[in-house]
């Protein structure tokens, strides 16, 4: 513990109540898990530190929960290791820094709002102040709604508060909007970039490349239990992301092909599919270059192709 | 980020924090129940409307052993709603918990899980004393006979000494399919309603039933409270208190045993 590690965070200033470590928020090391014969985590390497919104990306069954329940000590790794701000992630004082919103927690349905929020306050030694949990999960209003009586989005919202009442260093999601209509995902994620705004590390999982796209400093690609890609969102963008357009042109594909940024072109029915990160380049050259262009769409490519793609590289 | 300023560090330091921490816990249980009507009309209910059809009728009837068939029935009936507050408030809840993620939740907390489980049997001491109250109340108003004092005694027995059952409810809790829990519970109340003589006197069981019956505990806190009440002449209280706390002591043994098998799986 150095001075400067203290001066580094307001926090610890204000409230010297814990040890100050410099360790890392999270550090997962060769670490696996495996359920009777499925491999779910086949060895990760993972480091967060202080202040980074990390989203682990994957499609379902990637081991995204998984290895969300290895950190926050819900279960114990077949091998490797697993430490949460330098302890043993079910040591009662790293419960007390973290705050966690897990997939479908059903709370009791008959407590409110505030009494719930109330209720997880008093197992943390430092709680947040109540009526600042409730204005930061956008619950205003709420207070007296019992639980079984929200909408969607109003629950995930509820658990997100509760996830925040022991004021923690970080922030933990699973999957925070599956379920929610647009709109409550909106919502959600203004939340969490508030939170993030200020200075709270952020983990969360998600199979939607948009959210970590909207939230994320950085981005964990996780597919069959291994790390396939780690870096900013933009480099994840462009490996497995990028644009799909469709169009109806006589093209040559080989001239197409070797485009800057183009992956692939392939004829599908009547229509060419041009796979590229550079969207706008290709459409500037296509109007430049290409007689009777036709019929044009582009979409962000489906993460589940770019998924394909990804592991196909891999192995 | 600023509360945290003004907030003392109390983390297991300081025994008024916990209190707090486990009245409130105890708090939220109470209200979780007693504001779901279908748990005070089988649990908190259920037990009073039979005894007015069972016992209500031939309340002042005296018996051969001593006491009233009022008296008897309002403490198989006690023991009937002891039952169901073990069985439903703590079994069926807990399953229902581990079900929908919620005990996963309060696991990723600093609670410590023995103060969340423990303020499940503070809540059943108290259920299970509300309803032994209505009883008496119930057997008040049917002339039953049964002195005050002498029930103020068994409801405090059976808000004790239901705790001895607790086990049997958090192992169904943590073993039983969520949406199977309420079915598993009433297999259960049957039988060890049955063995305390709440439907009928043991003595006018089947030979064999009434031998299995001495080896449940239900068998041994109802003779307890009949002798607590006074008009047992069979009870050995000695031997039934010892009963008593050894079958507890031997749950509670295999409750923790099985909660930490389970707890990587079942509540993960």
């Amino acid at each position: 513990m150095t001075i400067a590690s203290l001066a580094g965070s307001a926090r610890f200033d204000a409230a010297p109540a814990f040890p100050v470590t410099s360790a890392p928020v999270v550090e997962l090391s060769g670490a696996t898990k495996r359920y009777g014969a499925v491999e779910a985590l086949r060895g990760i390497d993972l480091v967060i530190q202080p202040g980074e919104i990390t989203a682990i990306l994957g499609p379902n069954g990637a081991g995204k929960t998984t290895a969300l329940s290895l950190i926050l000590g819900l279960r114990q790794p077949t091998s490797g290791t697993v430490r949460l701000l330098g302890l043993p992630p079910e040591h009662p004082e790293a419960r007390a820094r973290v705050g966690a919103m897990l997939q479908e927690s059903g709370v009791p349905p008959m407590l409110t709002v505030a009494e719930l929020v109330e209720l997880f306050s008093s197992y943390y030694p430092a709680p947040r102040a109540a009526a600042d949990v409730i204005a930061a999960a956008g619950l205003g209003g709420l207070e007296r709604r019992r639980a079984g009586q929200l909408s969607g989005g109003q629950r995930q919202r509820l658990y997100f508060a509760l996830a925040l009442c022991g004021d923690p260093e970080l922030v933990v999601l699973d999957e925070p909007t599956t379920g929610l209509d647009v709109e409550s995902r909106r919502k959600f994620w203004g939340v969490i970039g508030d939170l993030a705004a200020g200075g709270t590390t952020i983990l969360f999982a998600t199979h939607l490349l948009e959210e970590a796209d909207a939230l994320a400093t950085r981005i964990v690609v996780i597919d069959h239990g291994r790390i396939v890609r780690d870096g900013t969102p933009a480099e994840v963008k462009a490996l497995a992301g990028g644009k799909t357009i469709r169009v109806r042109a006589d093209l040559d594909p080989a001239v197409v092909g070797s485009w800057p940024g183009v992956s692939r072109v392939e004829r599908v029915g009547a229509r060419w599919e041009i796979v590229t990160t550079d969207g706008e380049g290709v459409l500037r050259r296509l109007f430049a270059g290409t007689a009777h262009v036709e019929e044009i769409t582009v979409e962000e490519r489906a993460l589940e192709t770019a998924f394909l793609d990804l592991v196909k590289e891999n192995n | 980020m600023t509360a945290i300023a003004t907030t003392a560090p109390m983390m297991g330091a300081t025994t008024g924090p916990r209190i707090r921490l486990f009245l409130l816990q105890a708090l939220a249980e109470l209200r979780g129940h007693l504001r779901a009507p279908d748990f005070a009309a089988a649990t908190i209910a259920l037990p009073i409307v039979l005894y007015f059809i069972f016992g209500a009728p031939r309340a002042t009837e005296p018996l051969p052993g001593g006491g009233t068939v009022g008296q008897f029935t309002l403490v198989g009936f006690a023991i009937y709603g002891v039952l169901s507050v073990v069985l439903f408030g703590l079994g069926e809840t807990v399953a229902s918990e581990r079900g929908r993620g919620y005990v996963r939740l309060v696991r990723v907390t600093p609670l410590p899980v023995a103060a969340y489980f423990g303020a499940k049997l503070v809540f059943a001491a108290l259920a299970s004393a509300l309803i032994v109250a209505l009883l008496g109340v119930a057997g008040a108003l049917t002339g039953a006979g049964m002195p005050l004092d002498r029930w103020i005694a068994v409801a405090g027995l059976l808000a004790i000494g239901g705790l001895a059952l607790a086990p049997i409810g958090f192992l169904v809790g943590f073993l039983s399919r969520p949406s199977g829990a309420g079915a598993v519970a009433l297999l259960l109340l049957f039988p060890l309603a049955l063995a305390a003589g709440t439907f009928m006197r043991i003595d006018q069981l089947p030979a064999v039933l009434r031998q299995v019956a001495q080896f449940t505990p239900t068998y041994h806190l109802a003779e307890l409270a009949r002798w607590e009440a006074g008009f047992s002449p069979t009870a050995q209280p000695l031997v039934d208190v010892a009963w008593v706390l050894a079958g507890a002591a031997v749950a509670a043994v295999i409750v923790v045993a099985t909660y930490r098998r389970l707890v990587g799986r079942q509540f993960a």
